[in-house]
């Protein structure tokens, strides 16, 4: 377990000096002054609207973060041949990955937590404590973990640009994916399709933690469970495909 | 126990091109031995095959036909880069982190223990005169300084085969200098130095034996004393071998 950490370390130390993470946490806070002055001139729903407006931002900012960040990470460690320190030591391909995957997922945990904290503060300034803020960013964690992992497994396949396209059309689609099920011919084949493509649509947890009295547990479960296992299979098919690499 | 650090027999590496392009022969069955304890300089022209086939020997390439064996072992048995040192050609760490930080990770994957690290860190930064820069970014490194820090990660856990792929590679006449010194200081350890070089003169004063490939093919190899007629000298033969190479063609 040693060299994965060690990795995740060293991503963690990067992501630090980083100036995109400053840069996100710094926008991320300044749209809460905005829209705290915003929602402030209806006072009714004045709660709702900012948390509806936070959490779209939140979501917005972190979902660029994480594949802007992932992108230029995976591709700096081949194009500067950076990946050969790690990989000529005593560490296998699988926990270079898994080292890299780790290190992304708790950067932008903590980007998450310290954009969150500040969103959490002006949420309790308004109408209390809210526990469905944390649901919100547990939700907005698991998204971006397998965010990450699908990122991972195209960067290992194409080139930059390609991983970038392809990751947004597999995201728009996924989106739309219930609409093409309905007119396909292929039923059966759009069903296997929609249980291996990441489903964003099952993210739509926005609406939930704007408007929902109590946050259902099912889907909770569901989401982690979901999230988890997905992000697993396109880590294994990250590895499938590094293992065979040439670098 | 082999009194041989590597044995590399019939290997061949090709690469699949883009369609409809039929794969590209880099290698075309070279085989060579390396003797414990010997600089051995791995010569040839520009796209010969000496940086594939130094990967593939360190098992970055999986793709591959032949036998490679290190220390008696095959390439795929993890532990045995705890024995291994590799300087990559033009290969720099992230920008955003320090020498220190770098080299201490670096220490930690090749299961150092943290006192040995932080010696090990002091006496190679001093050694090649990085000891003033070991908490400024990398970012704001030259490249000959770059290139430094890749020979200290290769040098740092002490091992006893060294891969260095071009070390003189953006170095100034002082660090190439440095880096005939560094060979003297590793052959009087009885390290076994595997090196791949452009500069021949260079070659010629630290390597023990050479080999020699062009366009993927073996060419020659053997002792520099019993390849070098008395008054030759390395560039010369080496000119010499690659044009008659060419013409036979």
């Amino acid at each position: 377990m040693t060299p994965i950490f060690q990795i995740a370390k060293d991503v963690l130390l990067e992501a630090r000096r980083n100036q995109i993470f400053w840069l996100s946490i710094v926008l991320n806070i300044l749209f809460f002054i905005l829209f705290t002055v915003a929602s402030s001139s209806n006072e009714a729903f004045q709660g709702k609207i900012f948390l509806e407006l936070g959490f779209t931002v939140l979501w917005f900012l972190h979902f660029c973060l994480a594949i802007f960040f992932s992108v230029e990470s995976l591709y700096k460690d081949q194009e500067s041949k950076s990946m050969y320190f790690y990989l000529v030591r005593n560490v296998s391909r699988l926990q270079y990955l898994l080292g890299k995957y780790l290190g992304f997922v708790l950067s932008i945990t903590g980007s998450i937590l310290i954009s969150g904290a500040g969103f959490f503060a002006c949420v309790y300034k308004m109408q209390g404590f809210e526990v469905k803020v944390m649901y919100g960013l547990l939700f907005l964690v698991i998204e971006m973990a397998l965010t990450l992992a699908i990122l991972m497994f195209l960067a290992k396949v194409f080139t930059k640009i390609i991983t970038i396209f392809s990751f947004l059309f597999l995201f728009f689609l996924s989106n739309f994916i219930e609409y093409i099920e309905v007119v396909s011919e292929f039923p059966t084949l759009v069903k296997s399709l929609f249980l291996l493509l990441p489903n964003y649509k099952y993210f739509s947890y926005i609406d939930m933690i704007v408007h929902a009295k109590v946050m259902s547990m099912e889907y909770v479960y569901f989401i982690s469970v979901y999230g988890l296992s997905l992000s697993i299979f396109y880590l294994i098919l990250s590895s499938i495909q590094f293992e065979k690499k040439v670098l | 126990m082999s009194d041989l650090a590597i044995e590399v027999d019939n290997l061949s590496v090709s690469y699949k091109m883009s369609f409809p392009k039929p794969p590209k022969e880099v290698l075309k069955g070279i085989s060579f031995q390396v003797k414990k304890g010997c600089i051995f300089g791995f010569l040839g022209p520009n796209g010969a095959g000496k940086t594939t086939a130094i990967k593939t020997m360190l098992g970055l390439n999986p793709n591959f036909s032949g036998n490679i064996k290190i220390f008696d072992s095959n390439i795929s048995d993890l532990s045995l880069h705890d024995v291994i040192g590799y300087s990559p050609e033009n290969a720099y760490f992230s920008s955003y982190l320090t020498p220190y930080e770098v080299l201490y990770s670096m220490g930690k994957l090749s299961n150092m223990k943290a006192n040995d690290i932080e010696t090990a860190i002091s006496f190679w930064l001093d050694h090649l005169n990085l000891s003033h820069v070991k908490n400024h970014k990398i970012s704001t490194f030259s490249k000959g300084m770059k290139q430094r820090l890749n020979l200290i990660q290769s040098l740092l856990h002490n091992p006893d085969l060294y891969f260095l792929d071009e070390p003189a590679s953006g170095l100034d006449p002082l660090g190439k200098k440095e880096i005939k010194l560094l060979m003297q200081k590793l052959k009087s350890e009885n390290k076994t130095v595997f090196v791949s070089s452009h500069h021949l003169l260079d070659a010629q004063e630290y390597c023990d034996e050479i080999c020699i490939l062009n366009h993927g093919n073996f060419i020659t190899q053997g002792a520099l004393k019993d390849l070098l007629p008395q008054s030759q000298n390395l560039e010369g033969f080496f000119i010499e071998k690659v044009q008659a190479t060419q013409e036979s063609k």
